[in-house]
């Protein structure tokens, strides 16, 4: 736990640092981002001094602590708009769009993995091959390919925005691809380990049917680092959000990060940033609460 | 990966195309379907576009998403007529000028309300303006110089009368600007609640906002001019431009802005929708920096100009969606002289006048900018250039940089060569004369071909003070054909501007400047 406390004390400091040295040394300037190529210099001196951008580096890494500690980031360069706001608006939407894709993907991986692992058909492999090979294609592709053809050619759902409830299953579904892919490989993987150890050997031998060997005996066992991988797997969950946001037009935080960093929006960078690893670690706090409470070695 | 699997897509999207026979073929439409009779009035007009509007006080902002929508909810003293640049009457029904051309006093339209139900008087327009020329966050006013120009507004009845600190013939035309509008002053005094519920005397009234999702519009009863035919306006954000073009084949939208080239083709087939390709007010231009050596001689630069083969600029780098340039003034701008740059494509002219110069081998950085929106493929650009000036025996080095950092040291000088575009402001060749005046030359420069010419300094300013349309005309047809001469530029091309819009939707304004207008638009059966 303290390790725990510690490693976020150590992120929030990585994160202020982290803004400041982008601010000073990544191409671009946030004045101009801000005001156009119409801009007069004058005008553009004013932006600077206004927003602090000329301070001694020192002076702006304490406020961009002061900011990420108490969560006020100020307001957005561009709209104006506190950035608390601008989150409490968009975050709730990706809450729900990646729980809905984790939900979603625990069962598909866990139900695919059990039911590819120990079978030996001539389906299996192409199953199998089909699970890897699409672990490499890019989410964007992903998405826009199920846009053109269940939205565009078949015309059976929205192609884009989420005003109808039905415009939620097409970017649930292309954000579960990896999850899905990875659950199914972490299932597959712990499950066959199972099979082959002797407690299962030994009920199979006591005239236990295979389908119940797997599900009572080796299945909750497999489970526990299941579990770890989807609560560690909610990181990357957040950069498919970018991508799948975009392609849906789905008003979320992945989709204002993107803005914010094309506008080299910085108060906007870092609270987005900040609140994407308070999702990190709160979804692998919980994983391991939860692995805690499954495992009864952990619990004495 | 973005880019990359933006092209797997469009590969699957053509052979999807061309494999399904759903996608039938139909003679394309060209230009705004303009309907008087039987106009059908009510409906919803739904637009889709890229990205959100940042703000909805139009004084705040300065890029096109804000306008749009402020364009509708707000007017001017003066507006842009249909779809030219000539000026003519809004919220003042007139306006005399006062023949040292220092003094503007405007009469005031009776009658006219806010969308607050506050009437419109000359003091509540006087206030208007006076907020941008206080404030320090109207960024436009004053990158327009409004600030430096005005040296009084005042309110007197029914008159609003601007006192200038110097003839400025494009005060008008910076009037009809999207920026310029005339505002509730009250409600405008709450400078960010205003920019989220702006209250104005447009043909719409805000209904909704759904940041980064909608924006939805009401049309106001009581214009002025005239209720528009529409119930409501629906403007959504879809990033994605074939989520776009998807939506619009499919009937869920109307019109569409941005699309990508091969959307185009892609809509352009289609029999429901009309792809209205539009000369766009912008100038893309290769700036040949004077202060560097090499560079100086008239020669060097003639030579430039010709040696660029700009057609095939047009077919590789626009998909034929602009035209050549053959001045800095686009033509949709009054007082175009298409004779100004008179450099054909001539690779032996090129290489005469490089030794002429005693040039025949010289190294330049071309600096190549970043892609924007009247330069998509800057890159394919600035490789056609290169090549180009290969031909003639010039050996450039491409030079390429983020964008702000771009704009930051081409405005300092670094570069020999440097492809920049500009998009006209208010329609005025003064706008765009600008750009080579010596007064744009300081660094950080406007000016970044560092032109200094006394002589096309006089003609610009006395082009500034000149008060008829006649007089101006001839003043910039000059002005263009003295910097064509000193081959002070090498213009590149104009792009165009692409809307597309389903069949039904009539009368859809689209402004040079870019306003759009849904004031009369109309969708038929």
């Amino acid at each position: 736990m303290i390790r725990f406390l510690g490693s976020i004390v150590f992120a929030i400091i990585g994160i202020a640092s982290v803004n400041v040295v982008l601010l000073k040394y990544s191409p671009g300037d946030p004045a101009i981002a801000i005001l156009g190529e119409h801009a007069t210099p004058e005008a553009i001196h004013l932006i600077r001094t206004e927003l602090g951008l000329d301070d001694p580096m020192f002076a702006q890494w304490v406020r961009s602590l002061k900011r990420t500690l108490t969560f006020d980031f100020g307001a957005s360069y561009r709209s104006k708009i506190p950035v608390s706001q601008e989150i409490a608006r968009t975050f709730p939407v990706t809450f729900l769009l990646g729980g809905l894709a984790i939900f979603l993907a625990s069962f598909l991986g866990v139900g695919m993995g059990w039911w590819i692992s120990g079978r030996r058909n001539r389906w299996v492999p192409t199953v199998r091959g089909l699970l890897f090979g699409l672990q490499n294609v890019p989410i964007f592709l992903i998405g826009l390919s199920l846009v053109l053809v269940v939205a565009g050619m078949w015309n059976l759902l929205p192609v884009s925005g989420i005003a109808d409830p039905s415009g939620w299953i097409l970017p649930v579904l292309t954000l579960s691809v990896y999850p899905t892919i990875l659950i199914a490989r972490m299932t597959i993987q712990n499950l066959e380990e199972n099979l082959g150890k002797d407690y299962v050997r030994t009920a199979l031998a006591k005239g236990v049917s295979m389908p119940k060997a797997k599900f009572v005996h080796a299945l909750p066992n497999a489970l526990l680092p299941i579990l770890t991988t989807i609560g560690s797997y909610a990181g990357v969950l957040c950069s498919g959000a970018v991508m799948t946001e975009t392609v849906f037009a789905i008003p979320g935080v992945g989709r204002l990060m993107l803005q914010a960093v094309e506008n080299r929006d910085l108060p906007l960078i870092q609270g987005t940033l900040t609140c994407v690893v308070l999702l990190i670690f709160g979804s692998s706090l919980l994983a391991d609460l939860g692995a805690k409470f499954l495992d009864p070695r952990s619990r004495r | 990966m973005l880019k990359i699997s933006d092209k797997t897509f469009l590969v699957l999207a053509v052979i999807l195309a061309s494999t399904t026979s759903c996608f039938k073929k139909a003679p394309t439409k060209d230009g705004a379907v303009m309907n008087p009779g039987q106009v059908k009035a009510g409906g919803t007009l739904i637009y889709a576009r890229p990205s959100d509007s940042v703000g909805l006080d139009p004084a705040q902002q300065t890029d096109g998403e804000s306008f749009l929508v402020t364009d509708q909810i707000f007017d001017g003293l003066v507006r842009f007529k249909g779809e030219t640049t000539e000026v003519e009457p809004a919220l003042a029904t007139s306006w005399d000028i006062s023949p040292d051309g220092l003094t503007y006093t405007f009469t005031i339209r009776e009658g006219v309300e806010f969308h607050n139900g506050k009437k419109l008087t000359a003091d509540a327009v006087a206030k208007s303006f006076q907020r941008q020329q206080k404030g320090s966050q109207f960024q436009y006013w004053s990158g327009m110089g409004l600030d430096k120009s005005i040296k009084s507004i005042a309110a007197l009845d029914n008159k609003v009368i601007f006192k200038l600190n110097g003839p400025d013939a494009s005060f008008l035309a910076n009037l009809a600007m999207s920026f310029a509008v005339v505002v509730e002053p009250e409600a405008a005094l709450q400078i960010q609640e205003f920019n989220m519920k702006p209250v104005g005397t447009g043909p719409f009234m805000l209904k909704e906002w759904k940041r980064g999702e909608k924006i939805v519009l009401e049309k106001n009863p009581k214009h002025w001019d005239g209720e528009a035919h529409l119930n409501q306006v629906e403007i959504r954000v879809i990033p994605e431009s074939q989520s776009r073009a998807l939506e619009l084949k499919q009937g869920n939208v109307h019109i569409i802005d941005s699309p990508n080239p091969e959307d185009i083709s892609f809509l352009e087939g289609q029999p429901i929708i009309n792809v209205l390709k539009k000369a766009g007010m912008n100038t893309v231009y290769l700036a040949i920096n004077q202060d560097k050596t090499a560079l100086k001689d008239v020669n060097v630069r003639k030579a430039i100009n010709y040696a660029i083969n700009r057609e095939r600029i047009v077919q590789l780098a626009y998909g034929g969606l602009a035209i050549p340039a053959k001045s800095f003034l686009p033509p949709v701008i009054w007082g175009h002289n298409p004779e100004a740059f008179a450099y054909e494509y001539s690779v032996e002219k090129a290489k005469a006048l490089l030794k002429e110069a005693k040039s025949e081998s010289l190294k330049l950085k071309l600096w190549v900018q970043p892609s924007r929106s009247y330069n998509p493929n800057s890159k394919v650009m600035g490789q056609l250039i290169q090549e180009d000036l290969r031909q003639v025996g010039i050996d450039a080095e491409i030079v390429t940089l983020e964008w702000t950092s771009y704009l930051a040291k081409i405005n300092s000088g670094e570069h020999d060569l440097a492809i920049l575009g500009w998009i006209g402001d208010n329609g005025d060749p003064d706008n765009f004369a600008f750009l080579l005046s010596s007064q744009a030359a300081k660094k950080p420069a406007q000016n970044i071909a560092f032109y200094r010419s006394a002589e096309f300094d006089k003609l610009f300013y006395q082009g500034k003070k000149e008060t008829t349309l006649e007089a101006r005309k001839a003043t910039y047809m000059k002005l263009q054909a003295k910097a064509g001469e000193d081959a002070a530029w090498a213009p590149l091309v104009h792009a165009q501007t692409v809307t597309i819009l389903a069949a039904k939707v009539m009368d859809f304004v689209r402004n040079p400047t870019e306003q759009r207008r849904f004031h009369k638009v109309w969708l038929a059966q």
